[in-house]
């Protein structure tokens, strides 16, 4: 459950003498300075970019009255150190797009082949090594009915996924698509230990794999 | 809705507010639900989680073992139906980076098992289990657990190879999982993730 208000905190957002909040905010970047530089180091591993976003986190924490952290207080559900991880990388990111400008990382900048190729790559991975990766079939080569074929099961295969529940889902993309391990997995998800996400994802690939073969899918290549 | 593969929601993101109290747990079932399902479908904010969990747990504990993250998905990764027998473990093949959010960086190289190899049924009385050294490694750590997730056996060594004791017998036909982690002298930690294998006939 969340914290109460620090005590640091609390002297920051109370503070109505202008010294008294000097020292308050002092004591605020004393108490937390380290958190934010580890987060800020997380985000760039140059020392002085690290800086430049440790500068630019206390700054917006700073800015409008303490606007951000007025806003911790009343919401109030989280653990502070928890909110401040949150929102010190967001800072970083938006600091980052006003710097770099936004990163575009979409199905839009992979070619449909591209696209097929990461997903024929993701089934033979799942499937194991009884599929020779150099016998994956030419993408430039593909017949009219092999196309077909890859269409529909990769149809049947996004509307099985798309009947799996949101926490299912989420544990196939942390799986899959982020290479979450199963003792992240498990934090992510509550569960006791990685044992047990381990076994949920068993079930849940067991269970596709008999919508699949219902609807007429049993073998892994089109 | 968005489909499986290739949607990314890119508006209605969680505030900061919501995503520190589903970190710390203090969410109502509803709305953690909701958010899940938003997660679900959004990698940014998914990878969000992920990064400042590992910040929070590395910031509390600077010598707790860090996870290396595997180079990331290209976009529209499937989750895929095993279509031969079911293999939990996944396997060591590449993939791509594909973000310019904060990841963990690995201090060392990622752990590969020997034998017995994912899916493997292991023949014979005594099971030896080897995996490839790392370079910078001080101890390795094998956990040995059965399919309920229990620990059955547990030993540290400096080797790259450890034998099952002939005191453990492990049930026929049953199947087992292990890992090992491998500890650096700087404090961080790699593993190979888990794996499965059957005790033969």
């Amino acid at each position: 459950m969340a914290d109460a208000r620090t005590v640091i905190l609390s002297r920051l957002l109370d503070a109505n003498d202008p010294s008294l909040r000097e020292a308050a905010w002092t004591d605020f970047v004393g108490a937390y300075s380290k958190l934010i530089l580890h987060v800020a180091r997380s985000v760039s591993g140059d020392r002085d970019r690290a800086m430049d976003l440790y500068a630019y986190i206390l700054d917006q924490l700073l800015c409008d009255d303490f606007r951000r952290l007025r806003r911790y207080v009343a919401d109030g559900r989280s653990e502070f150190a928890t909110w401040l991880v949150v929102v010190a990388q967001r800072l970083c990111r938006d600091h980052n797009r006003q710097r770099y400008g936004r990163l575009r990382i979409d199905g839009a900048n992979l070619t449909t082949a591209e696209n097929e190729h990461a997903t024929r790559r993701r089934l033979v991975d799942l499937i194991g090594a009884e599929v020779d990766l150099t016998l994956l079939p030419d993408q430039g080569n593909h017949d009219a009915e092999y196309s077909m074929r890859a269409g529909e099961m990769h149809k049947a295969l996004e509307k099985e996924l798309g009947s799996l529940g949101p926490r299912e889902r989420l544990l196939l993309k942390l799986r899959f698509e982020d290479d979450c391990g199963m003792g992240e997995i498990a934090e992510t998800l509550r569960l006791p230990s990685r044992f047990h996400a381990q076994r949920q994802l068993t079930q849940v690939l067991r269970a596709l794999k008999r919508a699949l073969e219902r609807r007429g899918i049993v073998e892994s290549t089109p | 809705m968005t489909d499986f593969f290739n949607g990314e929601i890119v508006g209605d993101h969680p505030s900061s507010e919501e995503l520190a109290a589903y970190l710390s747990n203090a969410l109502p079932v509803n709305e953690r639900a909701k958010l899940e399902a938003h997660l679900a479908a959004c990698r940014q904010c998914r990878r969000e989680v992920t990064s400042a969990r590992r910040l929070i747990r590395s910031h509390a504990s600077p010598t707790m073992r860090r996870w290396v993250v595997p180079a990331a998905a290209a976009a529209a990764v499937l989750a895929v139906v095993l279509l031969s027998p079911l293999r939990s473990a996944r396997l060591e093949t590449p993939s791509k980076r594909a973000t310019e959010d904060a990841a963990v960086s690995a201090t060392m190289p990622k752990i590969r098992i020997v034998s017995p190899a994912s899916g493997d049924t292991v023949k014979g009385s005594q099971v030896v289990f080897v995996w490839q050294g790392v370079g910078n490694a001080s101890l390795y750590r094998l956990t040995l657990t059965d399919a309920g997730g229990s620990a059955v056996w547990t030993r540290d060594t400096s080797d790259t190879t450890l034998t099952l004791p002939a005191s453990l017998s492990l049930g026929k036909g049953q199947n087992y999982f292990w890992f090992v982690d491998a500890l650096g002298a700087d404090g961080t930690a790699v593993t190979t993730g888990t794996h499965r294998f059957t005790a033969g006939h």
